[in-house]
């Protein structure tokens, strides 16, 4: 087991210093910094946004709308799949108003609801949009595949609701979809950050993209970047850890 | 409990046809018949889990209404794979019986394995399991739908030998549903076979407990000679 994870965290070592390779080849053949920034300027750059409040402040912005688009979509998501999962009328409601979520443009969105609502709330908005289909179609899919599996057995016996949320149904759905949580979260931290740079929306990481590329501080730009991808990957790795929660938690 | 005019349409077939049946208090009635034959759809409508037309105990099944006194045993073991022995058995059962698990476990041949979830159980003790669930719900009625269908011989017989053991402590009233002759003719005092939803015929299956293959040629040859009628 130790030595499994040895290899498998020498592999990604290995990922991320090809990547580096690449950034570097990719910096001597464009010969130009306006198009691809060295490595160094943009590692130091990241040091200098560290220091930066303004950064913090965009960085504690962003993650709040992203937390609030990927909860909101969570309950949403998963109250709803319960619903459909239940009457087969609102499974039948739900699905064309999921399928228009997922094919509307993103971009489409964010613009209406910059004329609709606050430059500040729309890219949580949209992210909420776009997650939700994904979380109710995880959550709907999982719910499926229990009641395909053992829903006979309480239905037979009769077993109360509460008994059978807490001891079946969450259990068994929880895992699936904490399984899956990391990358909708994720997900969600990319919308509502291409949100933020279309509705130029004040404190947040996209809007700080947006002014280093008009400023043409492309280190700038790289960084704020690779900080949303750093950011991503904790993301990924707290859902992971809930996921392990969730394993110990249901037994 | 009687079963008068039960009938039960899909589409265009007829699953059950006007089938009119008595089952016997205290005894293990086995339905058999092919793969169609409505087994199944008469073991719905006296769990109450699908309308029908007709009577049965005196309930009209215009709409499903589900029998507070049936438990079950089900094809598959069906066993919540988080759950330990003891936590699937808690899962269906009334907070007022919880104390006599250790004791049905025990009686089943699980003692000491009360903690094994699942995947630590072999596929008999994950069928014992459900036995002793089933047994252990408050019921008056027990239903089983083709219980050992997917066991080998010798798996069948002693879990087999375990359910006639538990049903003659408690004198519980069992229906089943199975296509094997074999398995009706190991469990059941009296088979009922069934074809195109109505009863081809009602037999007393004759021999005393504990049954064997062997000894059993008489009676699965007429029930064999129902079936193929």
């Amino acid at each position: 087991m130790k030595k499994n994870l040895l290899f498998s965290a020498l592999f990604s070592a290995l990922a991320l210093v090809a990547v580096a390779l690449a950034w570097i080849v990719a910096y001597f053949a464009a010969g130009n910094e306006y198009l691809v920034p060295s490595l160094w300027e943009t590692l130091a750059e990241t040091g200098r946004l560290f220091t930066e409040a303004a950064f913090w402040r965009a960085f504690g912005f962003t993650l709040l709308r992203t937390a609030l688009a990927f909860l909101v979509s969570f309950a949403l998501g998963t109250g709803l799949a319960a619903l459909a999962s239940l009457h087969p009328a609102a499974r039948a409601f739900f699905a064309p108003v999921v399928s228009v979520l997922r094919t509307v443009p993103t971009m489409a969105v964010v613009l209406i609801l910059v004329l609709w609502t606050d430059r500040t709330v729309a890219p949580a908005l949209v992210a909420l949009l776009v997650l939700f289909p994904a979380v109710y179609a995880a959550a709907l899919a999982a719910i499926d595949e229990v009641n395909a599996a053992y829903g006979e057995l309480p239905r037979a016996f009769g077993v109360k609701a509460g008994r059978r949320l807490f001891r079946m149904y969450l259990p068994l759905v929880a895992p699936a979809l904490s399984a899956q949580a990391g990358a909708i979260f994720s997900m969600g931290l990319k919308i509502t950050v291409s949100g933020e740079v279309l509705a130029q929306t004040f404190r947040s990481l996209g809007y700080l993209m947006q002014q280093s590329q008009m400023y043409l501080q492309i280190p700038r730009l790289f960084a704020l970047t690779l900080l949303c991808v750093l950011l991503g990957f904790l993301l990924e790795g707290g859902c992971l850890l809930l996921n392990r929660y969730f394993a110990r938690w249901r037994r | 409990m009687k079963l008068e005019h039960v009938c039960k349409q899909y589409g265009s077939v007829r699953a059950l046809d006007d089938l009119t049946l008595e089952i016997g208090e205290g005894a293990i009635t086995a339905v058999l018949g092919e793969s169609g034959a409505g087994k199944t759809t008469l073991l719905n409508a006296i769990a109450g889990r699908i309308s029908y037309e007709g009577e049965i105990g005196g309930v009209r099944g215009e709409k499903p209404r589900r029998r507070a006194d049936c438990s079950y045993l089900f094809q598959t073991s069906m066993l919540l794979p988080h759950l330990t022995a003891e936590g699937n058995i808690k899962f269906v059962l009334p907070k007022s019986e919880w104390g006599k698990i250790g004791e049905m476990l025990a009686r089943v041949g699980l003692a000491g394995r009360e903690k094994a979830r699942p995947a630590e159980l072999s596929g008999g003790e994950r069928r014992r399991v459900a036995i002793a669930r089933a047994f252990l719900f408050p019921h008056r009625l027990l239903l089983m739908d083709e219980p050992f269908s997917s066991l080998d011989l010798s798996l069948k017989k002693s879990l087999a030998e375990l359910v006639v053991s538990l049903w003659r402590e408690r004198g519980d009233t069992v229906v089943f549903v199975t296509h094997d002759v074999h398995e009706a003719a190991l469990l059941a005092s009296r088979a009922v076979v069934l074809k195109a939803g109505k009863v081809a015929a009602d037999l007393p299956v004759e021999g005393e407990y504990p049954r064997d293959f062997g000894k059993l040629s008489y009676t699965e040859e007429l029930l064999v000679r129902a079936l193929l009628a």
